[in-house]
């Protein structure tokens, strides 16, 4: 119960600074791609993002995308690993690979947006929660 | 032990799933704005317009943010210029007050500050505006000033996209704007903006003649961006007309002001904390004037027809090193303006044609060191030579500036002590015919002493800013009967700010803020008193804005002016993320403020009353 205790209030306090909203939505968007995933093994391109991943909790973050269940890219615009499954952290990298991107999260129009592909989802049969059914766009 | 993980993470996944991603979004928004990256509480006492606040004030120009200031507030001169004033002051010199855009200074070699000129500028393409007031300039490493307005233009990594907007008014006024943001797969960022407008305002007369205050524009700016290199270009060019100009009995026969800013600048930035900054501005200021009752024009007496240019032309070099060493930074810089100044004019029959040019040399330091997490010592010196070419006297001037900042609990303590000078523009000092302006090569640069204290109390959901600063001014300018600029030895000035702030809710909230201030003479030349109360909300798909400005009643030149209330308001429907329709009330019950002028036997409206519909699109 103790650990519960310490679980849920490690998560509860994920919310304050934008490194610390930045993490509770990534932290949302892992949790609802991998439902039934304990650790997810994230690989990322940026290495300022590191502090985000690192901290959040069922998150590993490898430094072999060989080893990674998800790619979140800022600015590759090769994918290392072509049957992995790509989210995108830059407006970019979610252009360039639109047809083949579960979603994105990145700044456009002075906003920030998040952004899921219906037929990439389909593709790696991935159902995202109701809560976020509101981001999934059918035509991009 | 995994069982439990598992449990709660799908709590955490209830909990942050549906705390609602819509929230999450709007509140990593907030936590991001570029002010909390771009702010520097060392520099001064601070206010910030957010983006949010800008937008749902649906703030069009710099003038609607303008209207709230405080210490100083705006006020308009007789021939339609923007000038400011302090709390029972007349009007205080221009120069005094900083412009700044992006990290470019808008200077002027003939007015000292070229706020002047941008008072009205467009403000779409801007993300944010920090106020500094008590402030020395060194941090920002430019020309003297002790209040600085610096707008952050949006940044393109952030906007991806393009935006149109159209806007009209009840008298027919039309504005129009566009820009395009894009970053390239190789790391090249622009920003492209562009702006025009043509603003009608209400019409008076004066003894059977026209008074009119029209005004119409055209702008453009870029940014363009790639590794620690960024290129950016502005270009504002402003026509207005000339309201009741500066005739003796204020009946122009026609007239505008028309000026042009056009400037350059490139910057590198290099990782070690180096900044280099290379730039040219050039400006230039036509006024025309007819009035039969007579324009002063300096030693060429009165005249009816008044018809004066003005060229400037700058270039400026400035490197800074910032160093970051144990507990604190040292700020090392130095830069070089070389200002060029031409005047031409014709008044009556008489012709008058003139410049000079001065080179100006500034080296600064400033140290911020931590003493620990929450005391900060500020020290700041800076020394500026100028050389003139021709019949000016080269002078040496030199800031210092020290100030204290001190955390305890949910207050935060500043102190600032400042001895500064506010450098005078060439306009008033040089002039070899004294026609259109007499003026005085011995006038002293002013020198004020600014000692300044404010506390900080922020807990929860308020926010309670008190801000004092006694300024003691050694050569203080005045003006003699015949335009002529003098110095007074020494004058003194005390101010007041309160300023309060509650969130109401993530998204409302509640800003509020009363002032006054007081001068040595015991006169009251302009409001000793004024307040604002805002209030943003935003209520499903609209963003309601609510502002009410209060400036207290005063006397001068002999005409009696009451309290004054200014009510604007605004509505904004988004109909999409992408597309809304928006309306905005200025001075909606005509009561705002108003100003008296010498030799007019009533007040004028400082602002027009106007009701404006918006649409916006994102793509």
């Amino acid at each position: 119960m103790k650990k519960l205790l310490l679980y849920l209030s490690l998560a509860l306090t994920l919310v304050a600074s934008p490194i610390e909203k930045e993490r509770s939505i990534y932290q949302t968007i892992l949790r609802a791609i991998f439902p039934e995933k304990a650790v997810i093994n994230v690989w990322l391109d940026n290495p300022k993002k590191y502090e985000i991943f690192e901290k959040i909790h069922g998150v590993h973050v490898v430094k072999n995308h060989k080893d990674a269940d998800i790619l979140i890219l800022y600015h590759s615009f090769d994918v290392p690993a072509k049957d992995k499954i790509i989210f995108a952290d830059g407006y970019l990298v979610f252009e360039h690979f639109k047809n083949r991107i579960v979603g994105g999260f990145y700044w456009q129009k002075g906003r920030p947006n998040l952004v899921f592909v219906k037929k990439n989802l389909k593709d790696h049969n991935i159902t995202l929660p109701p809560s976020l059914r509101d981001y999934i766009e059918d035509d991009m | 032990m995994r069982f439990i993980a598992i449990i709660s993470l799908l709590i955490v996944n209830i909990v942050y799933g549906s705390e609602n991603m819509e929230e999450l979004l709007r509140a990593y928004k907030s936590e991001s704005e570029l002010s909390k990256i771009t702010k520097s509480e060392s520099a001064g006492f601070l206010d910030i317009f957010t983006r949010e606040d800008l937008e749902q004030m649906q703030a069009k120009t710099l003038m609607d943010v303008l209207k709230l200031f405080t210490i100083p507030s705006i006020t308009r001169s007789s021939d339609n210029t923007s000038q400011f004033v302090k709390p029972t002051f007349p009007v205080m010199p221009p120069f005094a007050i900083r412009l700044y855009v992006n990290d470019h200074d808008m200077t002027s070699t003939s007015f000292g500050s070229a706020l002047m000129l941008w008072s009205d500028m467009p403000v779409e393409y801007i993300d944010h505006i920090e106020i500094y007031k008590s402030a020395s300039s060194v941090e920002f490493g430019n020309e003297p000033g002790s209040v600085i307005i610096k707008l952050y233009t949006k940044r393109p990594e952030r906007e991806e996209g393009k935006k149109i907007r159209a806007l009209i008014d009840q008298r027919g006024s039309i504005e129009a704007d566009a820009y395009i943001a894009h970053t390239t797969m190789d790391g090249l960022s622009y920003l492209f903006y562009a702006n025009t407008q043509d603003i009608n305002n209400k019409s008076y007369t004066n003894k059977g003649h026209d008074i009119d205050s029209d005004l119409s524009s055209q702008s453009f700016y870029a940014n363009i961006a790639k590794g620690g290199w960024r290129f950016e270009a502005g270009s504002y060019r402003k026509v207005k007309d000339i309201f009741l100009g500066n005739g003796l009995a204020y009946t122009p026969n026609g007239g505008d002001i028309e000026t042009r800013h056009n400037y350059l600048q490139l910057e590198r930035k290099y990782d070690s904390g180096l900044v280099l900054r290379a730039a040219y501005d050039h400006l230039d200021y036509y006024e025309y004037e007819n009035d039969e009752s007579g324009i002063p024009a300096g030693a060429a007496g009165t005249v009816q027809n008044y018809d004066f240019n003005l060229h400037d032309n700058i270039a400026s070099l400035i490197a800074e090193k910032s160093i970051s060493h144990n507990g604190g930074r040292l700020l090392l810089g130095t830069f070089y303006k070389y200002k060029e100044f031409e005047a031409e004019g014709t008044f009556d029959s008489y012709r008058s044609k003139y410049d000079n040019a001065l080179h100006l040399l500034s080296l600064y330091a400033e140290e911020r060191f931590s003493f620990s997490p929450t005391l900060t010592l500020i020290a700041s010196l800076k020394g500026d030579y100028y050389r003139y070419e021709k019949q000016i006297e080269s002078t040496k001037e030199h800031i210092v500036r020290v100030g204290l900042i001190k955390n305890i609990g949910a207050f935060q303590i500043k102190g600032f002590f400042t001895k500064t000078y506010y450098a005078i523009p060439f306009l008033y000092l040089y002039g070899p015919d004294n026609i259109p302006y007499k003026v005085n090569p011995k006038l002293q640069n002013p020198e004020p002493i600014l000692s300044s204290f404010g506390i900080r109390y922020k807990k929860g959901k308020h926010t309670l800013d008190s801000r004092v600063s006694l300024i003691t001014v050694k050569n203080k300018v005045g003006y003699k009967k015949d335009g002529t600029l003098f110095n007074i030895p020494k004058g003194w000035y005390h101010q007041y700010e309160v300023k309060y702030e509650y969130l109401i809710n993530p998204l409302s909230r509640l800003k509020a803020d009363i002032y006054m201030g007081e001068n040595a003479s015991g006169l009251v030349m302009s409001p000793k008193y004024g307040a604002h109360i805002q209030l943003y909300n935003t209520i499903g798909k609209f963003d309601i804005y609510n502002q009410i400005g209060y400036r207290s009643n005063y006397d001068y030149y002999g005409v009696d002016i009451g309290p004054t209330y200014d009510y604007t308001a605004s509505l904004k429907y988004h109909a999409t993320k992408d597309f809304s329709v928006g309306i905005r009330g200025e001075n909606i019950f005509g009561t705002g403020y108003k100003q008296s002028y010498k030799g007019l036997s009533y007040a004028m409206p400082i602002f027009d009353r106007k009701f404006w519909i918006n649409m916006e699109y994102l793509f």
